[in-house]
């Protein structure tokens, strides 16, 4: 485990905006933090980096690297004035590394930026920023890193990039990442473990197939025959083009697709699960 | 009755001396002044005045008979107006008459003492009364009282008793003080645009002292 | 910290923003100058008018050394002002930036970052000024040559040129105390207040507050050493004509530890408040 907060506390007057938060982290675990705006994800991640202090609770690094965390919140933020170069080279350089030309160019081609380009960061796409804020949160070679909320802003095409970043960086460098976001599409696919925060509370946590699984009132289903089904006949469907929406409020879906396999006439292709927010942030019962 | 014609003896006895005589004493003075042709010196000057605090400052005099006396530095030099005059021309410049007042004391030398009063309004200067030494014929003291810049006291010391040209000099005069008008730079001007403060008259001096070269006698 | 205040520096002069804050600098010191000849004839006809009845003047009172000493006095309030908005935008820049937090996420502690915004204020205070004053020097002179320095304090002082170029440097050495302390200043209130406006707004009014009280006489020999808008003209006493040494020291002393206080008040507060 290379992160442990426990029952971590923090109010903003008499706004009690985290109550007794628990989160933990592994070595080469991607972890997801999903929750609506203003459940407390930003001040959460605020807290494990350090930038705001915690009312009460506990924090855990398990790491001997000068630099354990490191970090995005929100947008990253970067020296609209500076290029990307020289923006690597002052974030190396107050943390004591003294970085070669070599080394800052690599790290650049490392989250897919051109080192030939001067022109200022201002001047750079969203996506472009994003990349060379993850760079500098992995200068210095943290065990973790934390990302608040990477993929807003992001075209399809540009959270798709990053997300593949994540994989090898948690994949092949043993980085244990925990990223934010209020997206279930971003993280669905991307995390091992999901934390649902709601109201400054974890009110779900697990693995996150699960999770999803969970909170999904309905199902996706695609395949031929499916519109004259008599096992769909009888349960609550919505038609679509191409696609049948079937809603559910038990956990009965495996009862389901087999007697869907088993009705003559019905070729079941996909059957997607439709994680309901509502269902996901509401707290279970202890 | 008998004043009367006393009183008109001395009148005329006056009138005929003023009007038509410069003291004798005086024309010597002034004949060995006009001896002098030429000469260069150093002069080390120093400023006496309780508002004014001006380190001693140094200049050349140049002095060529009938041209007027020139004076150069390499800094900034007050001049006093009056006081480098070595030839009496200031004084002899306008028409005078002289009153002698004979032997007097001054700071224990016996001195005699000739009035100088100019015959014509033009003059800048309303009397002037000199102080001789009658052996050596040096002018131990001037006091020149201006129509416009008040009362000038010279006092003259010399090197020895056959020197023409003094080789110190003190000139003392009355100054106003600093007027200040504006509000300016320095920490106690604090006196707003519009209010004046007219200090009231004091007394001023500049001591000169003199080392000559180059000096051309007749 | 080597490394905090090399980077501090080299974003100060890679933001456009400096260089105009220097020229803004200069054509203020340009103006200073010209309205320092027009009030250097004003000053010579007033205060040298009643010495003209008694004297002829020989030599040129008109030129650099009193030129350089009229533009001191004007110094020590436009410059601040424009130095005050520049310092505290290096720190209020990097809040609407979130470039603070951005450089926290790094293994830096926040007493190192602040701290390394006050040196490198101190830093880009002293570079200003030694340009600042090489340049009036350098300009007064060759346009107004040398020549004595005449001054109203205590009555009227004459320095010949020498004299008068020591007593400059020094009252400049002595004066960029002040500008330190203001440049202190300025960084904390940026540390508040962190808003690029309002710490403008506060700092001009600190500036002129200072200015204000400065002007006020005091009864009290501990109010007038120990107050410190009383502290901030110490390099006026470089011109009495006996320098009192002693009395330069000690305020200039209390200054220094003006500014240590207000230093590490904004360091305590810094590492006090969370980064929102």
């Amino acid at each position: 485990m290379i992160l442990d907060a426990r029952d971590v506390c923090k109010t903003y007057g008499s706004l009690e905006v985290l109550k007794g938060v628990s989160l933990s982290l592994n070595r080469s675990e991607i972890c997801g933090l999903i929750g609506p705006n203003g459940a407390g994800k930003s001040t959460l991640f605020r807290i494990l980096l350090g930038l705001v202090s915690r009312d009460s609770g506990t924090l855990e690094i398990h790491s001997e690297a000068s630099k354990p965390l490191g970090g995005i919140i929100e947008k990253p933020a970067l020296y609209g004035y500076l290029s990307a170069f020289e923006n690597l080279r002052v974030f190396s350089r107050i943390q004591g590394l003294e970085l070669n030309r070599a080394d800052i160019e690599s790290q650049l081609l490392q989250v897919g930026l051109s080192p030939l380009r001067k022109d200022p960061v201002r001047h750079f796409s969203m996506g472009m920023k994003q990349r060379l804020g993850l760079a500098i949160a992995l200068l210095n070679e943290p065990e973790c890193v934390i990302l608040d909320e990477p993929f807003s802003g992001l075209d399809p095409m540009g959270i798709r990039t990053l997300q593949d970043e994540i994989r090898e960086l948690a994949k092949s460098r043993g980085i244990g990442i925990l990223i934010s976001s209020h997206n279930l599409v971003e993280l669905g696919d991307l995390c091992d473990r999901l934390y649902v925060i709601n109201q400054g509370e974890i009110v779900r946590e697990g693995p996150a197939r699960e999770i999803l699984q969970q909170a999904a009132r309905s199902y996706l289903l695609y395949g031929t025959g499916l519109e004259s089904s008599t096992t769909l006949a009888k349960a609550d469907i919505e038609q679509r083009t191409g696609s049948i929406v079937l809603h559910l409020e038990e956990d009965s879906i495996h009862i389901i697709i087999q007697r869907l396999s088993a009705e003559p006439g019905v070729i079941l292709t996909a059957c997607v699960p439709q994680t309901n927010l509502t269902a996901l942030f509401e707290k279970t019962p202890e | 009755m008998k004043v009367f014609p006393l009183f008109i003896v001395t009148l005329l006895g006056a009138s005929l001396l003023t009007g038509q005589e410069v003291d004798p004493m005086l024309v010597a003075v002034k004949e060995r002044a006009d001896s002098i042709v030429s000469f260069q010196a150093h002069v080390q000057m120093e400023v006496d005045i309780s508002f004014v605090n001006m380190p001693v400052k140094e200049a050349e005099i140049r002095f060529k008979k009938g041209s007027p006396i020139s004076i150069s530095s390499e800094d900034f030099v007050m001049i006093p107006k009056r006081g480098l005059d070595f030839t009496l021309n200031e004084l002899y410049k306008y028409p005078f008459m002289t009153l002698s007042l004979g032997k007097v004391q001054l700071e224990g030398r016996n001195c005699h003492l000739i009035k100088i009063i100019p015959t014509t309004d033009a003059s800048d200067y309303s009397i002037a009364s000199v102080w001789i030494a009658p052996e050596t014929l040096q002018v131990l003291k001037t006091q020149i009282s201006t129509k416009k810049n008040g009362v000038y006291d010279i006092f003259y010391n010399y090197s020895g008793k056959r020197e023409i040209l003094p080789s110190k000099i003190k000139v003392a005069f009355e100054v106003s003080g600093v007027k200040i008008p504006l509000r300016f730079l320095g920490r106690d001007t604090q006196i707003d645009k519009g209010k004046k403060e007219e200090s009231s008259q004091e007394r001023g001096a500049i001591f000169l002292a003199i080392m000559y070269s180059d000096l051309t006698r007749l | 910290m080597r490394n905090l205040i090399r980077t501090e520096l080299f974003k100060i002069f890679k933001q456009r923003k400096t260089f105009y804050a220097i020229a803004a600098v200069f054509v203020l010191e340009a103006f200073i100058m010209v309205s320092a000849y027009f009030q250097g004839r004003e000053f010579l006809d007033v205060f040298l008018e009643n010495l003209r009845e008694s004297f002829e003047f020989q030599g040129n009172l008109l030129n650099g050394n009193l030129i350089i000493y009229l533009v001191l006095n004007s110094f020590w309030f436009h410059i601040p002002l424009i130095l005050m908005i520049v310092v505290s935008g290096f720190l209020t820049g990097e809040y609407k930036d979130r470039t603070v937090e951005a450089v926290l996420l790094q293994p830096v502690s926040k007493q190192q970052y602040i701290i390394s915004k006050y040196i490198a204020a101190l830093v880009f205070t002293a570079f200003i000024l030694g340009i600042l004053i090489l340049s009036t020097f350098l300009l007064s002179y060759l346009f107004f040559g040398k020549g004595d320095l005449v001054v109203f304090l205590e009555g009227l002082s004459f320095y010949n040129s020498t004299e008068a170029f020591n007593r400059l440097m020094i009252a400049f050495l002595v004066g960029s105390l002040t500008m330190f302390f203001y440049a202190v200043v300025s960084i904390t209130l940026a540390v508040l207040f962190q808003e690029a406006t309002v710490t403008w707004i506060v700092a001009a009014l600190f500036l002129i507050g200072t200015t204000l009280l400065l002007r006020l006489e005091f009864d009290s020999k501990w109010v007038n050493s120990l107050f410190f808008p009383k502290l901030t003209d110490s390099w006026q006493y470089v011109f009495f004509s006996e320098i009192p040494f002693r009395t330069i020291l000690n305020k200039s002393l209390v200054l220094i530890a003006y500014t240590g206080l207000i230093a590490w008040i904004g360091i305590r507060v810094f590492q006090k408040r969370d980064i929102t």
